[in-house]
Parts: C-alpha cells; sequence; structure tokens
C-alpha cells in the first residue's frame, strides 16, 4: 500500500516539522496544575480536582492549535499527498504528549480523590470532557487553516480555541457544559459532550479536505484585448 | 555642536522642517494612537468586551423584578470577574501587537528608524490606556444602571470599581513584556489560559479560595453568591489590592522599557517605586481582619438590633442594616400577601421584620453558617422590644430570599408571634406544614418561584431557609404535597376556607385527613421516608 | 506543436471587489514560457490556478490532460507538477537535504533508496549537492531559492511554474538560474513568471504579457519587440509626445510613444513592446521610476 508507506516515511520528517514547544509546555502545565497540588497534600473537595482536571485539559489541548503551523504552506499545499494526511499526521504528533498530560493529571487526581474524598471523581466523563475539548481545538485549527493558506494558523487559532472555550465554560444555568460532580444532570450533560464529541471529530474530518472549488457567481463579461502576434491590430495600438 | 541654532537665519519652511521631525514623546503618542485604535478593533478585544456586555444582557433579559434590587457594595466588586475576558484578550492583543514586528519580518526595517525601540516599546505600553479607560466605561455603565434601579441598595467601592481597570491594564502590559522577551506567539496564549485557569481554581471552593493568598492574584473577588454584608463590615482590602496591582503595573512597565533597551533615571524610579508599592501593598493586604472589625461583624450577627434602623408602618416595623432601606420596598408586599389571609387578631399583631446576616467566617462575607443563632437573636429582640421578628437576608436580588421572608413569616403566622426562631433541627410535622407552604408560596409570584426553585431542587420534603442562612426548617414531603395541592386550587377559594378554619387548622394535632376535608383537597398518602412518625 | 500541456479559456478570478483575473484565455506547449507584467497584474494568481493551489471563478483549464477542479484531476495534476512559489516557505533547522526529502515523500516518492537518489539528483541539478547537509537556516537567499527551485524539480515534473524565481538573486547567480531553466524548457513544459524583460529575452521561446488581469499579448518574444517597430525613437530632451521616456547613459533619451514626424527611429527591444502594451498611466510610471 503506497498511502500507508508514505504515512509511515512521513512521520519522521512531520514530527519535526512540527512546533513541539506549545505542545509540551501545555501539556506539562496541564499535569503540573493537578499534580502539584497533589504532591503538595492541598485539601480540595472532589467538585475542585474536577475543576482543576478541567482546566488542565483545557491547557493541555492549547498546545494542539499550534501543530498545522508550516512555513512552507506555498510549497505543501500543492503536493500530492493530501491534505488530510499531513495534518492527520500532525495532529498525531500532538496526541502523545496530550495524553500523557492528561494521564499524568488524572492519575494525580484520582489518587487523591481515592485516599481523601468521599465522593467519586467520575474520572471516566471527565476524560470524555477533555477528549471532547482536545478534538474541539483540533477542528478549530484545521478550520482555521483553511482561512490562512500562508501556514501561520497558530496565532490565530489558539485565541479563537481559547474564546470559544471559555465561552462553553461560562455557559449559564441549564445549558451548562461544566456541571458540578454532584449534579443531577450529570449524566444528560455527558451526553451532550459525547455528542460534542461526534460533531468536532466530523467537523475536524470535514475541513481537513481539500478546499473545494470557489463559489460561482455571474460571469462579467469583459472584452478580450489579447493580442496575438499575428493580429493585425498590433501595429494600432496607441 | 558650538554654533548655536539661533545664528542660522530662520528659513521659510522652519515649519514643516519642525513639523518633519518631531521631538521622540510626540512620535510615540502618535504612534501609541495608532496601536490604540488597533488594539481597540482587534478581534480578541471586541470579544472581549461582548463577553461582559453578553452575559450582563442575559441576566438583563432573564432576571425579572428580582433584578430591581442589586446591593452595590457586591455588584462593585462583581464587575471585576465580568471583565476577566478583556484583560485576557488584551493580554493576547497586546501581544500580537508587539510581535507584529517579529511575525511580518519587519524587525530589521523598525530596528534602523527614527523612533528607537525604547519609544516604540512607550507607545505600545501607552496604547493600553484607551483599554483601560474603555474597561472603565464598562465598569462604570455596568454600576449606574444598577445604582438607577429603585431598589439598589448599599454603595459601591471606588477601589472595587478601579481593580477591574486596573487588571486590564496590568495583564496588558504582561502581553507586552512577553512580546518582548519571547518571539513565539504561543507564548501568550499559554500565559493567558495559565492566568485565568490560576484565577478560576482560586474560585473553585476549597483551601486557596478561603485563604487570603487569592489576593496576589490580580483578581480576587470570589462571587459566592451569599448574602451580602453591610459595607462596614466587607473588610476586604480593596484599595490596598488595586495599590498592588499599580505596583506590579509599574513593574512591568519597568521591565518592558528595560528589555527594550530604555534607560535613565526615570526608569529607576518606576522600577523601584513599583517594587516598593507591590511589596508593601502586597503584604498590608493579607493582614487578617482588625479586632474591631471582628467585633463588629460578631455583633451584626448575633445582636444585629442596634446596629439597624428600623421603618414602621401601621402595626409592623421593618428594620435594615444602613443603607438597605430600598429593600423594604420589596418586603412590603410579602407580607401583606400572607397577612391578608389570617384573621384580624394575627394581623394586628406588631410584625417585625429584621434583616439578619452570617458575617463571622470569610473575608468576603461568604460562607454559610451552620447553625442559626436563635437563642441570641432572641434575647437580642427581647431588649429592643421586638420579640419574634421575622428574619429576612440581605439579598432581595433573589426568589429564594423572598421565599425565606415568605416562609419565616408563615411559620410565626402559624405557630404565634412568640416562637423561637426555627434552627436546622426543626421540622414541622403536621398538617400545619401544609398551611405554611401554602401561604409562602401565595404570597407573591417571587416566593412561588423560590418554591418551586427549592423544590424542582430537592427530593422528598423541602427545607424553607432562614434569611442569610443555609439552614431553615423542613417540610416533609406529606405536607408540602398538600401545600402545592392546596397552591393548585383557585387562591382566594382555598382563602376562604382556609380564613374560616383558622383555629383548628392552625392547630396542634389536626389531622391530614381533617385539613383536607376542611379545605376540600385530596390528601396525599402518608410518607414513607419515616422522619415523621 | 504536439497536444499543449496547458490549455486555459476565460479563467476569471475575483478577490472581494477586485478582479484578479478577467477572462484570461492561452495555452503552453514545450519550452519556456515567459509571464511579464507589472507587480499586481495577476501573475501569481494566474500561477497559483495552474498549480492548483487555488481554483479560478470562471474558465476552463486543462493541465497535464488533467481537469484540477475535480478531486482526481487535482492529484493527477499535483503528481505530475513543480511549483516555486513567489515565497517558498523553509523549516529552518531542516537541512537542505532533509527538506527535500520530506517534499519528495509529500510527491509520495516511497521507496528510500530511489528517493535518496532523486534528492541528490536535483540537488545536484540546482548546484548544491556540497550544500546538503547544510541547515536551510545557514543558507544565503539565494540557495534557499534553489533548494525551492530542487523541491519543484523533484520527479521530473511534465509542469514546472516558477513565480519570479530570479528576485533577489545576484547577477552571477541569477544568470546561472537562467541557465538552468533554459535547460529545464527541454523537453517539458515550464512556465516563468517575472517583470525582468532579461528574464524573458534570454531563457523564454514565447511570453505572455498580462496586466490588469487580462492578457495584452502572447506569442514570440522576438514579436514583442516588433510591437514597438516604429515607435521608439531617440532625443536629445523627454519627448512630450512620449508615452514612456527615459534618459539613457550616453545622455540621450529613448521615447516609446508616437514619434513625431521625421524623429530618429531607434529598432525596438522587446523590453519598448512590453512598456508600449502596458496600460498607459502606469507605463508612465514605470517609465519615470526607470
Amino acid at each position: 500500500m503506497t498511502g500507508l508507506r508514505i504515512t509511515r516515511s512521513l512521520v519522521g520528517p512531520t514530527l519535526r516539522a512540527t512546533r513541539q514547544i506549545p505542545l509540551l509546555v501545555g501539556a506539562t502545565l496541564a499535569a503540573a496544575l493537578v499534580v502539584a497540588p497533589a504532591a503538595g497534600g492541598t485539601d480540595l473537595d472532589v467538585g475542585s480536582w474536577a475543576g482543576l482536571l478541567r482546566f488542565a485539559a483545557m491547557i493541555a489541548a492549547l498546545g494542539v492549535t499550534f501543530v498545522l503551523d508550516d512555513p512552507s504552506a506555498a510549497t505543501t499545499s500543492v503536493l500530492p499527498v493530501s491534505r488530510a494526511l499531513r495534518y492527520a499526521l500532525r495532529v498525531a504528533v500532538a496526541v502523545p504528549a496530550s495524553v500523557l498530560g492528561w494521564l499524568a493529571a488524572a492519575t494525580a487526581g484520582h489518587q487523591v480523590a481515592v485516599s481523601h474524598v468521599s465522593t467519586p471523581l467520575r474520572l471516566p466523563a471527565l476524560t470524555l470532557e477533555a477528549a471532547t475539548i482536545f478534538v474541539l481545538a483540533v477542528a478549530i485549527t484545521v478550520g482555521v487553516a483553511r482561512l490562512r493558506p500562508d501556514g501561520s494558523i497558530g496565532v490565530v487559532a489558539a485565541p479563537v480555541y481559547l474564546i470559544v472555550v471559555g465561552a462553553l465554560y461560562a455557559l449559564p444555568g441549564r445549558a451548562a457544559l461544566f456541571v458540578a460532580t454532584t449534579s443531577a444532570q450529570w449524566d444528560e450533560v455527558h451526553q451532550i459532550w459525547g455528542l460534542l464529541l461526534i460533531v468536532s471529530t466530523s467537523a475536524a474530518f470535514l475541513l481537513a479536505r481539500e478546499p473545494a472549488s470557489r463559489r460561482r457567481r455571474g460571469h462579467p463579461r469583459v472584452g478580450n484585448q489579447t493580442i496575438r502576434s499575428d493580429d493585425p491590430r498590433v501595429n494600432a495600438i496607441s | 555642536m558650538s554654533a548655536p541654532a539661533a545664528v542660522h537665519a530662520p528659513s521659510p519652511d522652519t515649519g514643516t522642517a519642525t513639523a518633519a521631525r518631531p521631538a521622540p514623546g510626540r512620535a510615540c503618542l502618535a504612534l501609541a494612537r495608532v496601536e490604540a485604535v488597533r488594539l481597540a478593533r482587534h478581534p480578541a478585544v471586541l470579544v472581549g468586551i461582548a463577553a461582559y456586555l453578553i452575559p450582563w444582557g442575559y441576566s438583563w433579559a432573564t432576571q425579572g423584578p428580582a433584578g430591581r434590587f442589586p446591593v452595590l457594595q457586591d455588584s462593585d466588586r462583581g464587575t471585576q470577574i465580568r471583565l476577566l475576558p478583556l484583560a485576557l484578550a488584551t493580554l493576547l492583543a497586546a501581544n500580537l501587537a508587539t510581535l507584529r514586528p517579529v511575525q511580518n519580518g519587519t524587525q530589521p526595517l523598525l530596528d534602523v528608524l527614527v523612533l528607537p525601540s525604547r519609544h516604540r516599546a512607550a507607545a505600545m505600553l501607552a496604547a493600553l490606556v484607551p483599554i483601560g479607560l474603555i474597561a472603565a466605561a464598562l465598569v462604570g455603565a455596568r454600576i449606574a444602571v444598577l445604582a438607577a434601579r429603585p431598589g439598589a441598595s448599599g454603595a459601591p467601592s471606588a477601589f472595587e470599581l478601579a481593580c477591574g481597570p486596573a487588571m486590564v491594564l496590568l495583564l496588558g502590559a504582561l502581553g507586552v513584556l512577553l512580546g518582548e522577551l519571547f518571539r513565539s506567539p504561543a507564548v501568550a496564549p499559554l500565559a493567558s489560559v495559565v492566568l485565568a485557569v490560576l484565577i478560576l481554581a482560586a474560585l473553585l471552593p476549597g483551601r486557596l479560595a478561603d485563604s487570603s493568598a487569592q489576593w496576589l492574584l490580580p483578581l480576587a473577588s470570589r462571587p459566592d453568591g451569599s448574602p451580602p454584608l453591610p459595607a462596614g463590615l466587607l473588610g476586604r482590602p480593596a484599595g490596598w489590592h488595586l495599590a498592588y496591582l499599580v505596583g506590579l503595573t509599574a513593574l512591568l512597565v519597568a521591565a518592558v522599557l528595560a528589555v527594550s533597551r530604555g534607560r535613565g533615571a526615570a526608569l529607576g524610579t518606576v522600577a523601584a517605586g513599583g517594587l516598593a508599592l507591590t511589596v508593601a501593598a502586597g503584604v498590608l493586604q493579607l493582614r487578617s481582619p482588625s479586632g474591631d472589625l471582628m467585633m463588629a461583624r460578631s455583633e451584626a450577627t448575633y445582636q444585629p438590633a442596634s446596629r439597624q434602623t428600623c421603618e414602621h408602618r401601621g402595626t409592623l416595623a421593618y428594620c435594615v442594616f444602613p443603607a438597605f432601606t430600598p429593600q423594604i420596598a420589596g418586603w412590603d408586599g410579602v407580607v401583606h400577601g400572607i397577612l391578608r389571609r389570617t384573621p384580624p387578631e394575627v394581623m394586628k399583631q406588631p410584625w417585625t421584620i429584621r434583616q439578619r446576616v452570617w458575617a463571622i467566617s470569610a473575608q468576603s462575607g461568604g460562607g454559610l453558617a451552620p447553625e442559626v443563632p436563635a437563642a441570641q437573636w432572641r434575647a437580642d429582640d427581647l431588649r429592643h422590644g421586638t420579640p419574634g421578628a421575622v428574619p429576612v437576608a440581605t439579598n432581595w436580588n433573589d426568589d429564594d430570599s423572598v421565599l425565606g421572608l415568605a416562609g419565616q413569616l408563615a411559620y410565626r403566622v402559624v405557630l404565634g408571634a412568640n416562637v423561637t426562631a426555627p434552627t436546622g433541627a426543626t421540622v414541622v410535622c403536621e398538617a400545619r406544614g401544609a398551611l405554611m407552604i401554602w401561604l409562602a408560596g401565595q404570597a407573591t409570584a417571587r416566593s412561588r418561584h423560590g418554591l418551586d426553585s427549592r423544590v424542582s431542587g430537592s427530593t422528598g420534603g423541602v427545607t424553607i431557609p432562614t434569611g442569610g442562612f443555609d439552614s431553615g426548617y423542613d417540610i416533609p414531603t406529606r405536607a408540602l404535597t398538600l401545600g402545592l395541592r392546596m397552591l393548585a386550587q383557585p387562591a382566594d377559594v382555598i382563602a376562604d376556607r382556609v380564613l374560616r378554619s383558622w383555629p383548628e387548622l392552625t392547630a396542634a394535632g389536626t389531622t391530614f385527613e381533617r385539613v383536607g376535608a376542611l379545605l376540600g383537597v385530596e390528601v396525599p398518602p402518608a410518607d414513607q421516608d419515616g422522619v415523621c412518625p | 506543436m504536439s497536444q499543449p500541456t496547458v490549455t486555459a479559456t476565460g479563467l476569471t478570478l475575483r478577490y472581494r471587489a477586485t478582479v484578479a483575473l478577467r477572462d484570461v484565455s492561452f495555452s503552453l506547449g514545450t519550452g519556456v514560457t515567459g509571464l511579464l507584467g507589472p507587480n499586481g497584474a495577476g501573475k501569481t494568481s494566474l500561477l497559483r490556478i495552474l498549480a492548483t493551489s487555488i481554483v479560478a471563478d470562471h474558465g476552463d483549464l486543462r493541465v497535464l490532460g488533467a481537469d484540477p477542479r475535480t478531486a482526481p484531476g487535482r492529484l493527477a495534476v499535483r503528481r505530475r507538477l513543480g511549483y516555486l512559489p513567489q515565497n517558498p516557505g523553509f523549516y529552518p533547522n531542516f537541512t537542505a537535504f532533509a527538506f527535500v526529502d520530506y517534499v519528495a515523500i509529500l510527491k509520495e516518492l516511497t521507496d528510500r533508496p530511489a528517493r535518496h537518489d532523486e534528492v541528490r539528483r536535483v540537488l545536484a541539478a540546482v548546484g548544491l549537492s556540497d550544500q546538503r547537509t547544510r541547515k536551510i537556516k545557514t543558507l544565503s537567499g539565494g540557495m534557499r531559492q534553489r533548494v525551492a527551485l530542487a523541491a519543484a524539480l523533484l520527479g521530473d515534473p511534465g509542469l514546472l511554474v516558477l513565480d519570479e524565481p530570479t528576485v533577489g538573486l545576484d547577477p552571477e547567480q541569477r544568470l546561472r538560474f537562467r541557465e538552468l531553466i533554459a535547460g529545464l524548457g527541454e523537453g517539458r513544459t515550464v512556465l516563468l513568471s517575472t517583470h525582468q524583460t532579461e528574464d524573458v529575452t534570454t531563457v523564454c521561446q514565447r511570453v505572455i504579457v498580462l496586466d490588469a488581469g487580462m492578457i495584452r499579448f502572447e506569442g514570440d518574444p522576438v514579436e514583442l519587440a516588433t510591437v514597438a517597430r516604429g515607435r521608439v525613437w531617440s532625443s536629445p530632451v523627454r519627448a512630450p509626445e512620449a508615452l514612456v521616456s527615459w534618459r539613457t547613459g550616453t545622455g540621450v533619451h529613448r521615447n516609446v510613444g508616437h514619434p513625431p514626424p521625421g524623429a530618429p527611429l531607434v529598432e525596438p527591444t522587446l523590453e519598448d513592446g512590453y512598456l508600449l502594451l502596458l496600460d498607459p498611466a502606469r507605463a508612465h510610471g514605470a517609465g519615470a521610476a526607470a
């Protein structure tokens, strides 16, 4: 399979061509946000640990908004290997760091919750939230990449991501997505999270496709003023 | 240069020559103006402004009559967290503006232009001032709109109001500094998310939120939803916190200028002043509340009568902490809504409504009291000749407080004016509970709304809150259900029957079946939860 | 002429209110074709359409026998296309070899030894064999340009689209680049955009003049010069009849426009023809700048 061989050959160069530092810093900060207070024995209730884990997920996903940055986009965008594959590889580069960051944070949170807190931390559902936030960041970045063919994407995608996540975090009352672990709506809200994950994934895939041809509009009738060298008008130009 | 300029004959184009070579300060100002316009029109900043306005508009559209009773010494600090998105947006936008030469590759060109880099940095910092003014205008607009409400009580603190715009300036300066220090556009988003997380994490319930260390963050206003304290009891070091923010901003300004090759005594002064202010104000804001303040808080909690003024309306007395008088207009409807359903001998009693507040625990006045100090209240009320005063919370903008007043008045109307304030352990097991539910629920639309939210948020029975306190008295399921069935009937029909059978309905030992028969309401089956024998 | 490599009919492209290309029709066969035009004429837009980077709003286009508006057609074009963008970006920390190798993988050259041979071949073709292990950030502007050209040459493309490849090169580099491009035109179609008339006279077999989104001329470079036959004259001072006039090194003014009767006519060059074809207002600007 050519596709498989291309993918395999691309892994190394893609790894080196992708911006790693925001990713690593994001994952590290995310892990530290939970690991540090957990190791320091900070006395928090289960809602606070859940809140810290959610913030960790948001920070870890921020780094992914920079992975599609490509200074040579002008060259790479017209090569046969599809945009979807190039993007998928770059996102795949982001996955291990983000997953490790989340695992570290989740493990620390779990340890504390098991030993100190009576109510459950509900880690599977929080992991669903984290995965959704990650995929949402990917979808936003891929969408911004369509609008910025010059390849400097993160500089716009990161603020857009922050705004979107901030808006989700601020959703009031019944519309709230980040509900307390003790909330009666927990299961209901996590069905919405699941739905959001599916929507974000589909959006990321759709947006990663090659841009289709632009919308067709009214055909401007402009006189053809081309002059062929054998045109008798050649000598009549003023 | 030995030849003085005056030796040269003034040429006709002196004016244009001066205009072509303005002083660096004026060039700096001109640049600042351009950058300020770009900042103010930056999408992130526009989103930040929208993030301030949209929740405001949302609550304005959905709040209804509750919005008529803001407490200004509470609302002032509420503007701070509302400005957090704008502050973070300013960080991002100022950082991008600082990075623009690097991102667009114009750095080599700018490096050889007349205006030195420190002036460009200074212009960037100066461009933040209009954003700060926009923030101040947003704060001013909100507090002005709130103060114009007919039920607005209290007075805002200028320091609290200034803290939000100061935070916007501080984070903007941080964005400029990060841009001068790091060339990556990823730094500012990371910094802003970390800051946001620290600030929001400090608002999560836990040790950090209760400790004074939260004052070291740019934003220290926990929107805990607990009833507001009288302004004199708040004890928030808002003035020191503002000085701390200003000091930090000065430090950042000095750092920006130092990084962009600024020199001179002025820079040293700014740095030293900023450092001194930051350290001094930073330490002073962390002091624990003074003994006098603790005394005053304790008195307001346990013996509030001497700190309150009372307004008499007929046989009724409404007692409030200073500056809370506008809330009385709200109470009146509830009190009359209940008393009109009672026999004349109950209606004519000298009812006193008294504000209650829990001022003991947290610095911000937050924290919900575990126990109603019923005994102290009783003694205090007896001393001031208002036995059986009905407690009411200080936040009349909350339907739960309305239910609290209605429920507490209903409790005393049914059980007699001299009954002790109910505590957390009080359960009204008899059919009289249904009457209390009916009285409280039918008083006003807001008390009904408060009851409905309480009922939908709980399983089994319902707790009627004591003003300002988390505890109250419990109505078990059967009485609650009967009360709700009474509320479902036409109010005037039920009211007639209630008045006719008042003595029997309020007597101890009247069975549910008897009440059902008297009122013509179907009686729910007996409780299975075992709360009442 | 054999089957043309590129056939364009009525290409039109707009960016919001600006019309970048108006009803552009032409065809390209083997050999080097110069695309000449002032800044903002629409050259880069046209090249990006040919390179499948953007799609025209209107018009038909066949590139290498495929229709780049459809997904399979676009893929077919990309497999046989070499494109040197106007501002090729680089990964500064890659070596020249690693960068070209990365592009080679993206060009679906999967067999590792064969791919490395091909990378070495194209680097040699642009004269960078000795520099291939150097990081791109340490290379000069001309060398980077050659790295980008090497990437465009991968896989022996049937169509080479070069967007202002000689900009920013010193005279010697420019000569070498022209030589390289002239050689590339043998048996393959090369479209070279430039605003340097010398690029065209030295390497192109055909020339297309694009101005304000419209094709003003399409044909032989020699014939472009003949457009100005009888329209170029010399005079001791700037002639008022001239559309474009500039002072030459000998102190005599060279004028292009409507010569007055009896004016000493001069043999026209390709540049004269080009200037005459441009929009008069803009041509004046160009003349003043020259």
